[in-house]
């Protein structure tokens, strides 16, 4: 069965003081636009972004991107 | 849409605006008989004119409205998907070189696919190396445009 990248950054930034996705692109140096095409699953990023997102939330990277099945 | 989808929409349009009325031009008169180099260059210089105007308005202005995003710098996300786009332009630009190679080197089974009586061949060539340039640029902002909207 094929798998896909998700995450839980929405409800992350959500967690941390409803933190705005501006704020998250500033801290992991992107634009919105790429926070918002992360957030609905419609880019990856690269595995440094990824590690600089989960530095962000202070969490390991396996509590922010998951790798699950695609159903 | 971001000031990037609206960046690439408006160069798309004035590509497909311009050089599509210059492409029915050419074929108008051609069918007319009323193609001349004069013409030609007429409506090349006049096409490259309203190109580059047209481009300088239409970007002021998306930055004018969306000035908070004109200023940023590409990120990765940007960088992947330019890249996408151009290996696809690429590909249409190598077929163009291609086809052109083959246009100058088999006159006689070129000019099946595309002569003019009127125009000298290094008009013609010309006119080759404009559809596959414009091809490979309608290509090119269309996978970024379809990118940008829909993520890759």
């Amino acid at each position: 069965m094929a798998k896909i990248i998700t995450n839980n950054i929405r409800k992350l930034r959500f967690e941390h003081n409803e933190m705005t996705q501006q704020k998250l692109a500033d801290a992991v140096s992107v634009s919105r636009q790429t926070i918002v095409a992360i957030e609905k699953g419609k880019y990856s990023p690269s595995l440094e972004v990824a590690f600089k997102i989960s530095n962000v939330f202070e969490l390991p990277i396996n509590l922010v991107f998951l790798y699950v099945d695609e159903s | 849409m971001s000031y990037k989808e609206n960046s690439i929409l408006a160069s798309l349009l004035i590509t497909l605006i311009i050089w599509g009325n210059y492409a029915l031009e050419i074929i108008s008169l051609n069918q007319h008989q009323l193609l001349s180099i004069d013409t030609i260059n007429s409506l090349l210089a006049s096409a490259m004119i309203y190109t580059i105007l047209f481009e300088i308005v239409s970007q002021s202005t998306v930055a004018i409205f969306k000035h908070k995003e004109a200023n940023e710098k590409d990120d990765e996300r940007d960088k992947h998907i330019a890249m996408r786009s151009n290996s696809y332009a690429y590909h249409i630009l190598l077929i163009g070189v291609v086809f052109t190679v083959f246009y100058i080197a088999q006159p006689n089974w070129a000019s099946l696919v595309f002569s003019s009586p009127v125009l000298t061949k290094e008009y013609e060539i010309i006119n080759l190396v404009i559809i596959f340039a414009v091809a490979s640029e309608v290509t090119r902002l269309s996978a970024k445009f379809l990118a940008y909207r829909r993520g890759f």
